[in-house]
This record gives C-alpha cells, sequence and structure tokens, in this order.
C-alpha cells in the first residue's frame, strides 16, 4: 500500500502535460506526412482523448491501485506478475529512450564535441537528487519548471511571425489520407499513449474524483501547443525541409535573424524530459517496491538511473536508426503496453465490478 | 530494507548526532552543577540565613539583609536581592520603611500568629505592587537570580517574592540591521518585557498570547513565544513546543541558539527560520498567522514558519504606495537573479556560448581578458573570495580601522589586480555588480555565497546546461524543504492564489487585508511532516 504521498490536481495537470509533451517538442512526431502533420495531429489528439480517458477510467474502477496492483489483481498472481515484470521493462526502456533522444539533441545540436554519455550522466545528477527527494518535490519543482517551456514556444512564435508562409501547408491531403492516418497511429503511441504510467501516479492525487478534468486539461493543452508548433514548423520552414530535418523546432529557431532563442528550446527540453525521466523511473521504482513487496524504493534510484543510462547509450547506433526505429518499430512495441492489455484490465473490471455490485445486491 | 530519509541533509544530521552520542557515551560524567536545594523553606530564619549564604558564597554582588521588627514581639526578616538588579528606591519606600511606620500593637493579634503572617503582611504592610508568595526554597533563589527581591520571615513556611526588577538597560534606538526610509524607527532592545510591551502596543487584542518558558540548564533563559490565537495555526504552535521541549542544551546566549535548535534543516544553506529587529515588522507576522520567538537578551526576534519569499519582502513595502513597492519587489528578485547567477553566466559565455554574444562585445571582452593566466572559472572564486574577505574584514574590523579596508580593498584590489594582470576589467565589474546586488537581498546573505559557487561549478562543466542542471538540483532542494510543515517555496508552488498577490509585485493594501485572508495559514491538503515513504504491505 503507498501511503502519505501527496500531489495536488494542478500538480497532475502539469506532470502529465510535461509528460505528454516530452521529446515531441523538438522531434516532429509526424514527419512522414509532411505538411498535413498537422491533420494527423488533431486526429491523433482527438483520440487522446478515448484513450486517457480509459486509463482514467480503469484507476476509476481499481480505487487507491496502482497498474502493478491492478494487474496482479485482475490476471491473478503468477501472470499479473509476469505482466508486470512487462510493464517495468517497459517503462526502463521508455525511460532510457528518452534520455537517448534529449542527449542525442544536446550532442548535436549545443554541444557536438562533448561524449554524448557525459550529457545524459551529468544531468542525471539531478535526476537522481529528484527521484531521492520523492514525488511530491518532483511535482513542486515542475510546477515552476513548467513554466519555461510555454513561454519559450510563444517567444519563437513571435520571432517567427514574419517568416511564416501560409501557402507552405498547401496541398492539404497531396498524400491522400491512408498515411495520415498511420502517422496518427503511430502519434497516439507516442506522445499520447505514454500516458499509460500515470496510472501508477493517478493514486497519490489528492482529489481523485477530478483527475479525468485534470487529465483533459492537461491533454487540451498539450494538443494545441503540438498544433501549434507543428504549423509554425510547416509555414516556417516548408514541407521539404520539415521531412529533411530531424529537429525541427531547432530549425525553425535559428532561421530566424537576430537573437538567438536557441538556448530557450535546450531548457524547455530538458525540463520536459526531466519530467518524462522522473515519471517513468518513479513509476517503475514503485513498481519495484509493489512487486517485491519492499519498504523503500531509494536504494535502487542510482542503480536504476546507471542502468538507464547505459541502456540509452545501447539502443541505437546513431540518431538515424533512433528516428527510424521510433517510426517504424516502436508504435507496434507499444500496442499490447498501451492497448491490448489496458482493455482486457477494462473489461475484466467492468465484469468485477458487475459481479460485486450483484452480489452486495443479493 | 533500510528506511532512508528523504532529506539527505538530515542524513548528515543524523551522523553527527550519532558522533555526539557515542561522545558522551565514552565520557559518560557530567558535571552536576544544579544546585541540591531542599523544595522546603526552613522555619528557623537562622537556617535560611546559612543557607543562602551558603549558595551565595563568594558572590559580592548577593546582598542580604537582616532586620529585626515589631514592636512588642519581634519578628525577624530577611531581605535579599542582588544588587544592582532592583530599583532601592521601591525597596526603601515601600518594603522597608512601611515596616518601621506600621503600628504592629493595633494588630498584635495577627502579628503574632505564625499561619497568616505571610497573607497580613502582603495585605496590610507592604504597598509594593507587584508580590507573589512562593513555597519552594528552590524557586526563590531562582527568583533572586533573575533579578527579584526576596523577603524571607520568621516562623513562615513561605517566602514574598517582591518584584522590583530595574537594571541598566540599552534604550529602545533604530536598528541597524534593518534599516527603512520610511516606517517607525523603533528596535527591539535586549530586555524580554520592553520587547513584549513593544508588540502589545502595536497589536491592541487579549488574543496577542505571549507564553513564557525558561531554556537553558545553567543560564535558564526567558523565552517567550507569541502568536495571536486564532490566527496562527494550532499544529504549528504545537509543533513548536515539542521541539522547544526537546532543546536540551546548557545555555541559550541568544535566540540563533534556539534557532538552531529548532530548524528544519540545519544542514541547508536556507534558513528556515526568519530573523528580524522591527517590531512592525514581527508584528505583521504574528497577523499574518506567524509565530514569533522572543529571547531575553537578544533583540533578534525569531519569526515562524518562514518561506522563501519572506527574503524579498520588507515592512517598508507596505509603507510605501503600491507601484513603488511592486517595483522594488521586482527589484529584488531580478538582484537575487543577477546576484547568484551573473558570474556562472559569465563564465558559460566565455567558455562554452560565445556564440551568444554580439560580436562587438565578445571582442571588448576578449581583449580586456587577454593575458590573464587563469580560466575565467578560477578568476571569478579568485575574486569572489576577495570579496567575501573584504566583507568579513569590513565586519570584524573596529570602526577606525574600517577606512583603512576600504581603501586597501578600492585601490589595491580593484586598481592593481587589473594593473597586475590577475584579473580582467569585466571580471571585477561582473564581481562589482554581484556585491551590490547581493547587499539588495540581505536575508539571502547567508545563502548566496553557495548558490553563487554551485553554479560556476555547473557553468564551468558543460555552460548553460550545467547551470541549468545546477538550477534544478537548487529547486528540487528548496522545494523539498518545510519550515515547520509549510512548503518552503509556497505561494509559488504549491501554487496559492490567495497568496502570491504578495510575492513579486505587492497588491494594494484593500485588496489584501481581509479578515478571511488572514486565517489562511492552513495547509490542509499539503500540511504534514515527511510524507515520502513506503509503507510495507502486509
Amino acid at each position: 500500500m503507498l501511503k502519505n504521498i501527496e500531489i495536488s490536481n494542478k500538480e497532475l495537470i502539469i506532470l502529465m502535460a510535461g509528460f505528454i509533451i516530452g521529446d515531441s517538442i523538438i522531434v516532429n512526431i509526424a514527419r512522414a506526412v509532411k505538411q498535413d502533420a498537422w491533420i494527423s495531429i488533431i486526429i491523433s489528439w482527438v483520440f487522446a482523448y478515448v484513450l486517457i480517458g480509459m486509463y482514467v477510467y480503469i484507476a476509476k474502477l481499481n480505487p487507491n491501485k496502482t497498474l502493478i496492483e491492478i494487474l496482479i489483481d485482475i490476471f491473478g498472481k503468477y501472470i499479473g506478475r509476469i505482466l508486470s515484470v512487462l510493464y517495468l521493462w517497459y517503462f526502463l526502456h521508455l525511460s532510457s529512450l528518452i534520455f537517448r533522444s534529449y542527449s542525442e539533441y544536446i550532442s548535436i545540436v549545443v554541444f557536438p564535441e562533448t561524449p554524448r554519455i557525459f550529457i545524459t550522466a551529468f544531468s542525471s545528477v539531478a535526476l537522481v537528487i529528484g527521484l531521492k527527494y520523492g514525488l511530491e518535490t518532483i511535482a513542486r519543482t515542475s510546477m515552476i519548471a513548467f513554466i519555461i517551456p510555454p513561454i519559450s514556444i510563444i517567444i519563437i512564435l513571435l520571432r517567427s511571425f514574419k517568416h511564416m508562409d501560409i501557402t507552405n501547408i498547401q496541398p492539404v491531403l497531396e498524400y491522400g489520407m491512408n498515411p495520415i492516418l498511420k502517422t496518427s497511429f503511430g502519434l497516439l503511441t507516442f506522445p499520447f499513449g505514454e500516458a499509460i504510467l500515470f496510472l501508477m501516479i493517478f493514486t497519490f492525487v489528492n482529489k481523485k474524483e477530478k483527475i479525468l478534468k485534470s487529465s483533459f486539461i492537461s491533454i487540451t493543452f498539450v494538443g494545441v501547443l503540438l498544433i501549434i508548433i507543428s504549423l509554425m514548423n510547416i509555414m516556417v520552414l516548408g514541407p521539404e525541409m520539415i521531412n529533411r530535418n530531424y529537429f525541427n523546432l531547432h530549425r525553425t529557431s535559428t532561421v530566424v535573424p537576430g537573437a538567438i532563442i536557441d538556448p530557450f528550446i535546450t531548457v524547455s527540453q530538458l525540463v520536459l524530459a526531466a519530467i518524462q525521466i522522473w515519471i517513468c523511473i518513479y513509476s517503475l521504482l514503485i513498481g519495484i517496491t509493489q512487486l517485491f513487496n519492499l519498504n523503500d524504493y531509494k536504494p535502487f534510484v542510482i542503480p536504476i538511473v546507471i542502468i538507464s543510462v547505459s541502456l540509452s547509450n545501447w539502443l541505437y547506433n546513431n540518431v538515424a536508426e533512433m528516428f527510424r526505429i521510433a517510426q517504424e518499430i516502436y508504435p507496434y512495441y507499444a500496442i499490447p503496453f498501451q492497448f491490448i492489455i489496458p482493455i482486457i484490465i477494462l473489461i475484466i473490471s467492468l465484469i468485477k465490478q458487475k459481479g460485486n455490485s450483484k452480489s452486495t445486491s443479493t | 530494507m533500510v528506511g532512508m530519509d528523504n532529506n539527505m541533509f538530515r542524513k548528515l544530521g543524523n551522523i553527527f548526532r550519532y558522533m555526539k552520542l557515542e561522545k558522551e557515551k565514552s565520557k559518560n560524567k557530567k558535571i552536576d552543577i544544579s544546585l541540591n536545594i531542599d523544595t522546603k523553606i526552613p522555619k528557623d530564619i537562622n537556617n535560611i540565613e546559612i543557607e543562602l549564604k551558603k549558595i551565595f558564597v563568594d558572590s559580592f554582588d548577593f546582598i542580604l539583609r537582616k532586620i529585626t521588627i515589631g514592636d512588642d514581639f519581634k519578628r525577624e526578616v530577611i531581605i535579599t536581592y542582588i544588587d544592582g538588579m532592583i530599583n532601592e528606591e521601591i525597596i526603601n519606600n515601600d518594603v522597608l520603611e512601611r515596616f518601621l511606620e506600621f503600628d504592629y500593637n493595633k494588630d498584635n493579634d495577627e502579628w503574632t500568629r505564625e499561619e497568616d503572617i505571610i497573607q497580613f503582611i502582603k495585605k496590610e504592610i507592604i504597598t509594593a505592587s507587584d508580590i507573589r508568595e512562593v513555597k519552594d526554597f528552590k524557586k526563590t533563589i531562582e527568583s533572586i537570580l533573575s533579578g527579584d527581591t526576596l523577603m524571607y520571615v520568621n516562623g513562615a513556611d513561605s517566602a514574598l517574592v517582591i518584584s522590583a526588577r530595574d537594571w541598566k538597560e540599552r534604550s529602545i534606538s533604530e536598528p541597524v540591521t534593518e534599516s527603512v526610509i520610511r516606517g517607525p524607527r523603533e528596535g527591539f532592545v535586549e530586555n524580554l518585557k520592553t520587547n513584549t510591551a513593544m508588540l502589545r502596543r502595536k497589536i491592541k487584542n487579549p488574543k496577542l498570547k505571549f507564553e513564557t518558558l525558561t531554556l537553558g540548564v545553567e543560564t535558564d533563559t526567558d523565552i517567550c513565544i507569541c502568536y495571536i490565537k486564532g490566527i496562527a495555526d494550532e499544529n504549528i504552535i504545537s509543533d513548536l513546543k515539542y521541539r522547544l521541549s526537546c532543546i536540551k542544551s546548557d545555555s541559550i546566549l541568544e535566540s540563533g541558539y534556539i534557532e538552531q535548535f529548532i530548524e528544519d534543516a540545519p544542514f541547508s544553506p536556507f534558513q528556515t527560520i526568519g530573523v528580524s529587529e522591527r517590531p512592525d515588522k514581527v508584528a505583521g507576522k504574528l497577523l499574518e498567522g506567524r509565530i514569533a520567538i522572543i529571547c531575553d537578551g537578544t533583540p533578534f526576534v525569531l519569526t515562524l514558519p518562514y518561506l522563501f519569499v519572506e527574503t524579498l519582502q520588507s515592512s517598508e513595502d507596505y509603507y510605501s504606495r503600491i507601484l513603488y513597492a511592486s517595483f522594488n519587489r521586482m527589484l529584488r528578485f531580478i538582484s537575487f537573479i543577477i546576484t547568484t547567477m551573473l558570474p556562472a553566466l559569465y563564465i558559460a559565455l566565455i567558455n562554452f556560448h560565445t556564440k551568444v554574444i554580439p560580436v562587438r562585445l565578445l571582442l571588448s571582452i576578449m581583449d580586456s581578458h587577454e593575458g590573464i593566466p587563469f580560466d575565467p572559472f578560477w578568476e571569478a572564486i579568485f575574486m569572489s573570495l576577495l570579496f567575501e574577505l573584504l566583507r568579513e574584514a569590513g565586519i570584524r574590523m573596529p570602526q577606525p580601522i574600517g577606512q583603512a579596508i576600504s581603501i586597501v580593498g578600492a585601490l589595491v584590489i580593484g586598481e592593481s589586480v587589473v594593473a597586475a594582470g590577475l584579473a580582467s576589467e569585466i571580471m571585477i565589474i561582473i564581481i562589482a555588480l554581484t556585491a551590490i546586488t547581493s547587499f539588495i537581498v540581505p536575508a539571502l546573505s547567508e545563502s548566496l555565497p553557495f548558490i553563487r559557487i554551485i553554479l560556476m561549478i555547473g557553468a564551468n562543466i558543460l555552460g548553460f546546461m550545467g547551470i541549468v542542471i545546477m538550477l534544478a538540483i537548487i529547486m528540487l532542494h528548496l522545494s523539498s524543504l518545510r519550515s515547520f510543515g509549510v512548503p518552503y517555496l509556497s505561494p509559488f508552488s504549491p501554487f496559492r492564489k490567495e497568496r502570491i498577490e504578495d510575492t513579486l509585485i505587492r497588491a494594494p493594501l484593500w485588496s489584501m487585508f481581509k479578515s478571511s485572508k488572514l486565517s489562511s495559514w492552513k495547509y490542509s491538503n499539503n500540511y504534514s511532516d515527511d510524507k515520502n515513504y513506503i509503507e510495507k504491505e502486509d
């Protein structure tokens, strides 16, 4: 049982928004569809409400339980534990993916000559300290630090206003609907579907009846921000540049002559990546303590972070491979974690609840 | 599993505590100088005299006067006090003279009876206003020591405490540490009662409570907890009383002793208990629901809980008009950022991000930096060390020599360091700016050097990114801090709408001070002590 840790709903909004935006602020997540990226973002955004609504509903059906407890509850001791271990692997993998993507960005854009592992290791000091302090501190720090990303987006938007060309989004639907739908599916798994991790966090929120509202607020915020970024990139850079470039927002900011606004993006990327990694590893640590019936997660903080950092170094050989895997393989890899198992959990817990209500009524 | 503490500083504290415990174990001898006195007052006056002379042997300031009074029936009376701590006029006029003038024949019955003699003296003879009856002999000794005059009467089982305390003290003057242009010119003094009176004069309300207790085994220092009942949070008051009761110290000489015993994070560079010398400021804090601790013998009053925003507030903000006050708040915040970040930013710019600087500025910077044998990092460390040295020297020096320091500091350091090629001019400017801005936020002056150096190290390792990471660590530490259960960064995070109006700006007074808001110190959802642990599943 997890006790005594409380985060407010405002902090949940911030954490969820930060987590979902994550590295999609710098990486163009819908690169494949060129100028129609915004359409696929809108489609996946709409479906994200359904998906995250489902996650919240699962949490509501199994009150005060984390994902690991729900799994053991629903699938029994053995299958539940196997699935839990799979989920823990997923959390770990996700955290190392995030480590990799932001350190790639920084080592490509900001410090080309610094070894990537050094950047990751140095930044993980702050992450370790945050994890040692616990979720409340993480949430409060994120609350203050989260001011930076929207402000930097607004600054870039204002700076690049002159350089926008509305005709860049034409022709709309050049390649038909199919690639757009395919990309939207990818977008649903990354970034929106990753909110499955919040099934580990929802138990700490102090007003549980307002979780759905808070989640929807953060999805709305994320959707608006992503569409703004996407449209801005398309209008400033044009479809070809978008497809050729890995880090669109950085390119957009450098296209604008005059003041250098690049550090803003780097800082907001650091903030968002920190929120993501915190949530991932915190969920992982909570999962470990619950799976093995332990008292405290703190002895695991440093080992887990070290494993995650090293894993991030082994995952890909180079940045091109990273983007190929993120676009072509990751969506299918995420399907069981984000869709199949949650749907099964939902169905079984609905059946259980009906059974319960019948047994109590009779 | 080892249940580790959330706070890494607390862990360090545990190590210290453990070491202290071991030390005590190995010694295991405590010098017991506490007085071994009977609690009962001896009936025979001669015994009392012997006892007192035994206790106060070798104390020349102890005055014992034995007189015999009464017309037919004689009675011996001892009057004792500590020289220099009482008003002798009161004792002469209201006690001694009354004894001589009293007509004992009239009330001969009562005068001869032993049971009511103290009551009789209290009611009929002495005219001094503040009189108490004490039956505990040990307490009478304590009263003598704290400046009361004691009267023992032959045959009575209790003694009279005549409070005629009067000693020389500093008069009320303007506080040196917190000067204002507009506002009251009075500051706290060393006397506890004068201080409480100053607060009472500001808040004429019976709800303002002064609870006293004594701390320090050997010094027996008087401590006063002040709060306004109904506004201050009961949880915090009881927490404070618990912490004060845990103090097992020989001596309390200044409120700083108490502060260090009861504060939440002793190893943090940030203070979690506020200090002020101004009655108006303390009164304002009491009205906001805070608690003040006044310690006898020092003009510095502690206020708690203390939050980060209070370091940016000044009592003058509330006396000057909105725009100017808000402007000053912003100025203080900006100077806080400058004083902590400027050297780090400079190091990062020079070492890593030269492309961010406009070319002409870069040229002039590089020009001044040419020929300097050190890294910008070591240059900055060297120069800020110099500044800290000058600052400390300026405080410790006797006033007349202070002049010399400024000459040495300004001329020798400022001119010669550049001329000798040890530091660049830009670096001198940066350190000077850092110094000036650090004087704008004096409440943070204890924590500033640490933040500065942490950020400088970060900047030297990874430039802007290093600064961001170090800032993140500082932010994490700040948000993990609590002052008596209240989160340290409180109005910002956790976000409090009703408190945010008095932070970076100062909202108009008519919009801020509504009676309902005064009692908003209750942090219902986030109030509690350390909560970051996971309980084992049964």
